[in-house]
């Protein structure tokens, strides 16, 4: 599917663009809505978009976060928490951001290993981004976001579109309960 | 002081007698003309000290001016960068939130006043300049009540 029949009516952001130095105006289409302040990338990731996700230690009560999980000192998260948190809804690590059908994958970028952004793969393929305060993008392609802000996509993370289990994930459940574990 | 000599001085002052007449009680050389001599000041050049206040309070208006400017061309530039950021770590690391809080606590007054109308993330300027003692803020978790408990403490500090 070429670029211009998805984006036909493409809408830009100039600041957006101005602070993603490899977001060309037409690898991207900005959503049609207002920026909101009420989430933020990872809970755009997540599909939770009633709060901002992040493990702050500063702020608790402004970002949702796992309480079973560690918050943490600014520019100090780890990628693990990241990657726990992402568990705790069903996600898994995996090895690329291909698309596969049926499955919903997200991309973590970093930057010295401290996370920075998340995105989230459409069923299209294409990705979308809650860009901090502005609006959500949808961008062709990961390496148009990376960069001085972002960082790089490191860490792939998949689960299914109907959020069921990975088979693979059922049938070791199945084994483990047989065997009485 | 002689006892006689302090009771015709007060007797003196009593009669009103002139100021230059109290001093040959207590052995001053205090001769008319020397006294006016001494008393003698230049003509106080009005116009001058005018010019002088004019240019000290000019002086710091010129300060205060250079400050706002300094803070508002940063303030404005570091909302909008730190704006596409998620990560509030990220936000903090940018030369221009730096080089307001390099000004110290002569830049919280501004701090402050821009706090009142914006939800940027202010709050981690002030609680890196004010000692930790003072921060008002302390064990809030909330960017809505510590923005608040700065205000409060802002306008008492400040007004």
């Amino acid at each position: 599917m070429g670029k211009q029949s998805i984006f036909l009516a493409s809408m830009r952001c100039l600041e957006i663009e101005q602070f993603l130095e490899n977001l060309g105006a037409d690898d991207y289409d900005q959503d049609d809505v207002s920026p909101q302040d009420d989430y933020n990338c990872i809970a755009y990731a997540l599909g939770e978009k009633n709060k901002p996700w992040w493990p702050s230690m500063r702020l608790k009560d402004d970002y949702e976060w796992p309480p079973d999980l560690p918050r943490q000192v600014d520019d100090q998260e780890t990628l693990d928490n990241f990657i726990l948190a992402f568990q705790k809804r069903g996600y898994k690590v995996c090895k690329n951001g291909r698309l596969k059908s049926g499955i919903e994958k997200v991309a973590i970028f970093t930057i010295s290993n401290v996370p920075k952004h998340a995105a989230l793969q459409l069923e299209s393929g294409i990705w979308g981004s809650k860009c901090g305060g502005y609006e959500d993008i949808k961008h062709f392609t990961l390496s148009s976001v990376e960069g001085k802000n972002y960082g790089k996509a490191t860490v792939f993370l998949h689960r299914r579109r109907d959020r069921k289990p990975f088979l693979k994930d059922q049938i070791l459940s199945i084994v483990k309960k047989l065997l009485g574990r | 002081m002689a006892f006689g000599a302090s009771v015709c001085f007060v007797q003196q002052i009593e009669a009103g007698t002139p100021t230059e007449n109290y001093f040959p009680l207590f052995g001053v050389d205090n001769s008319n003309a020397k006294i006016a001599e001494s008393l003698t000041l230049s003509p106080i050049d009005f116009a001058a000290l005018e010019e002088a206040n004019v240019v000290d309070s000019s002086a710091e208006i010129s300060e205060q001016t250079k400050l706002k400017n300094f803070f508002n061309e940063r303030a404005a530039r570091w909302e909008k960068e730190s704006k596409i950021h998620s990560s509030p770590g990220s936000k903090f690391l940018n030369k221009d939130y730096i080089g307001i809080l390099s000004k110290g606590e002569s830049i919280v007054p501004l701090i402050l006043k821009r706090l009142e109308t914006s939800n940027c993330d202010w709050l981690w300027a002030l609680e890196n300049i004010i000692p930790e003692e003072e921060n008002p803020a302390k064990g809030i978790e909330n960017f809505k009540d510590a923005k608040q408990a700065w205000l409060e403490w802002g306008s008492n500090r400040y007004s």
